[in-house]
């Protein structure tokens, strides 16, 4: 059942990943986005990371795509098409990029696993790991100090968003 | 005691770490609101109290300043390397606020903004440097890296500003994400994310092979994030556009803290924790040294804007910095901190003497800055004062005894050389001889041309006490080195 | 341990089927006497014609920009309720740091007159 739920998670993050790299109409890109990301919350969720899956679903597909949504519209680009022109040499260099990327995360999945052994992913993954729980025990013991940290970044985002769009009183 | 560490005091969880970073971001959201009940008028004083937010801080660092301390479990740490490092960060935002205090008004962009995110960049930077676990220093990055975005397109109306803060913050976003993978492997690899595990795990020579590749992998991804910062060749690409594009106080700014944040992390990462990486890391420096220097020097000559040529500069320098970081060991280290803070009097100074120069009566856009190299000729005859701080600057900038920027490279150097690293030394001995070129004929075109343009500089006396330090500040690292000299390798035996 | 999910996967299949339940139920129960105004689209007094994507004020844009943050920020509200009591004191002291900071936010952006519609 896992086994199977994986591979049609995989099957469709793959496949929205490529519609919204190869549609020509951004708010397509964006809806495929939209189904992309729903795809990975539910491998996050398989993998027991309910809490990050939760959050993929509110945070990603919900504001941040809308917020893609937005800056298209406000762009307002009649025919991208011609803005999102590229040429052999650009598109042959992201196919050498995109593989070097798959070889390091093979790379790194094998490397990992034989390091740490089984029995230790295991006890690592196990079915508390990712519980909103046990989340809420890491960040508010043990990353106390980076989640007030946060707080300070969000202030900056809101009072940069201001700074470069509101008009002057 | 439960695990929630209920009971225990503040000071005792190593508050005292994170006072500094604590004082300068409550100064900034001080600023923030105070600037929202001040009538127009009363704006003038937004740059003091931003001012006496640096001055706060400083003084708790001067506090703390034979003071250990590790907090909140491990997230961040005081120590004599922090404290260094804060103080350079708060004298070059302390310098930048009083350059600002004119330069922001005449150029319209005199808001609480503008203060309240400089002062929210430096508290990022010291983050930066006082962190000794990876998260923490990724949100210090971050807080860094968000308010340069939006300060760098602070100017709204002008196209240049604009482009400049776009093209920050798309390679900056992807230099983000970059530098946000490599920590995932390193937590994926040690299962922890502080400095102090990374130490343990990689530590001893005895971890296998495979680990030994992941650590590797994302080594290689965490110095992509940090020469983004950097700005070190093939990751400069965005320096020249955002340093012409940004307002010039900004680019000052810009140049200086978030260039010394990202050595100080790479310090605390690389030098203090991975030092068992060091002969796969310093192959790698070696090429982008070579790179980043030659590339910054040859391009400076080319450029007739006075901030783009500074930019290239700033790449040169970022090369000789890599040297330092190349040759690693105590010596090397401490040379980049030496190097950091004469690098602060020499460039802010730089470039505060640009954003005092405006162009003068007679032409179409009176007022407006004077960016043209050109603009230079003759500066000698009006402003004597002013071309001969610029003088002092180039030629410490340049390298030329009796100057900080003299013993700076000097050090750098030397310490290159006891690291056996004798051909990158040269190197890079070679591309200041390049540089003395078009540094000089700034100095050239200010007492040997006449002048083609009628330019005036900036009575502000605040941007002038800004000079002042700086010359000061410049001329004292080259009389009286070794002091400071000590003052680094004590900081940096302080994190060994 | 998937078997946990399960009552959560009846909920959203019972949405769905709800959903297209009403749909196709009016579509089959309804009686229909199409007339030109009642087959266009969105029937409300506005002539359905031009591009769908006209350009939109920068105003959305700002609003979703806070609106990203303050969703970021009860993001981090949901594992500090779950551990709320266990957490006591210390919990809320650091809960109320955070906050404090984004009221800061927060006023900044009530000031700035941010949430004000008409300019």
């Amino acid at each position: 059942m896992t086994t199977l739920l994986f591979v049609l998670g995989s099957i469709a993050a793959i496949v929205s990943a490529l519609s919204v790299v190869t549609r020509r109409n951004p708010v397509h890109s964006a809806l495929s986005l939209i189904v992309c990301l729903l795809s990975v919350a539910l491998l996050f969720l398989l993998l027991g990371a309910q809490f990050v899956a939760a959050i993929q679903v509110i945070v990603y597909a919900g504001a941040i795509v809308v917020l893609f949504l937005f800056v298209v519209m406000l762009l307002n680009v009649k025919d991208e098409s011609a803005v999102f022109h590229s040429g052999i040499a650009q598109k042959l260099a992201a196919l050498a990029l995109v593989f070097v990327i798959l070889v390091q995360v093979v790379l790194v999945a094998v490397a990992g696993a034989t390091w740490l052994g089984k029995e230790q992913w295991l006890a690592a993954t196990g079915l508390s790991f990712g519980t909103v729980q046990s989340v809420g025990r890491e960040l508010f013991a043990r990353y106390l100090f980076q989640f007030e940290v946060v707080s300070v970044l969000l202030l900056v985002a809101i009072v940069g968003a201001v700074t470069l769009v509101k008009k002057k009183q | 005691m439960n695990e929630y560490a209920l009971g225990q005091g503040l000071w005792e969880m190593g508050f005292a770490a994170a006072v500094p970073f604590t004082l300068v971001a409550l100064s900034a959201m001080a600023v923030l609101l105070a600037d929202l009940w001040l009538l127009p008028s009363q704006k003038r004083a937004l740059p003091w109290a931003a001012l006496a937010g640096v001055l706060l801080s400083a003084a708790s660092v001067a506090f703390l300043w034979n003071e250990e301390a590790t907090g909140f479990g491990g997230a961040i740490r005081l120590d004599r390397f922090s404290a260094f490092f804060a103080m350079v960060f708060l004298l070059g935002t302390g310098l930048v606020v009083l350059l600002s205090s004119a330069y922001a008004r005449r150029e319209g962009v005199e808001r609480g903004e503008y203060y309240a995110l400089l002062l929210f960049g430096t508290s990022g930077a010291m983050l930066m440097a006082s962190a000794v676990e990876l998260v923490t220093f990724f949100l210090g990055l971050e807080i860094l890296s968000v308010s340069l975005y939006v300060l760098s397109g602070f100017f709204r109306q002008r196209p240049a500003s604009a482009e400049a803060a776009a093209k920050y913050f798309i390679l900056g976003a992807f230099a983000s994400a970059f530098l946000l993978y490599g920590i995932a492997l390193f937590y994926g690899a040690s299962g922890s994310t502080t400095y102090a595990a990374l130490r343990e795990s990689f530590g001893s020579a005895a971890f296998p092979y495979s680990h030994g590749l992941l650590a590797l992998a994302a080594s290689g991804l965490l110095l992509i994030g940090l020469a983004f910062k950097l700005g070190a060749v093939p990751f400069h690409m965005w320096v020249p556009d955002t340093y012409e594009g940004a307002p010039t106080t900004i680019t000052a700014y810009m140049s200086v803290v978030s260039k010394a944040a990202a050595a100080a992390a790479f310090i605390r990462v690389f030098g203090a924790s991975l030092s068992s990486l060091q002969q796969d890391t310093s192959a790698v420096l070696w090429v982008l040294a070579v790179v980043t220097m030659t590339l910054g020097n040859v391009v400076a000559i080319a450029q007739t804007n006075i901030k783009r040529m500074l930019a290239y500069s700033s790449i040169a320098h970022a090369g000789y910095l890599l040297v330092a970081l190349t040759a690693a060991g105590e010596a090397g280290y401490s040379s980049v901190l030496f190097y950091v803070l004469a690098y602060v009097f020499m460039t802010l100074g730089a470039f505060g003497v640009v954003s005092l120069v405006r162009k003068g009566e007679g032409g179409a856009d009176a007022g407006a800055e004077a960016l043209d190299i050109s603009h230079y000729s003759g500066l000698a005859g009006r402003h004597g004062l002013l071309a001969a701080a610029m003088a002092v600057f180039m030629v410490s900038l340049s390298g030329i005894p009796p100057t900080a920027g003299f013993f700076a490279k000097f050090y750098v150097f030397s310490a290159a050389v006891r690291a056996g690293e004798v051909g990158l030394a040269i190197i890079g001995v070679l591309n200041s001889l390049v540089s003395v070129y078009f540094y000089m004929r700034i100095v050239f075109l200010m007492y040997m041309k006449e002048e083609t343009v009628p330019v005036r500089g900036s009575r502000s006396r605040a941007g002038w006490v800004a000079l002042a330090a700086c010359v000061l500040g410049t001329l004292l690292l080259g009389v009286l080195p070794s002091s400071f000299a000590r003052l680094a390798t004590e900081s940096i035996a302080s994190i060994f | 341990m998937l078997l946990a999910y399960l009552p959560i996967l009846i909920w959203i299949l019972l949405c769905a089927g709800l959903a297209l339940a009403i749909v196709f139920l009016s579509h089959v129960l309804g009686r229909k006497r199409p007339t030109g105004a009642k087959l266009s689209p969105y029937e409300c007094g506005i002539t359905p014609v031009g591009d769908a994507r006209s350009r939109f004020p920068i105003k959305f844009y700002i609003i979703a920009v806070v609106f990203l943050v303050f969703d970021i920020e009860a993001a981090f509200l949901y594992p500090w309720a779950v551990i709320y009591k266990k957490l006591a004191l210390v919990g809320l002291l650091e809960m109320a740091v955070f906050m404090a900071v984004l009221l800061v936010g927060y006023l900044y952006l009530w000031k700035k007159r941010v949430f004000d519609w008409e300019d």
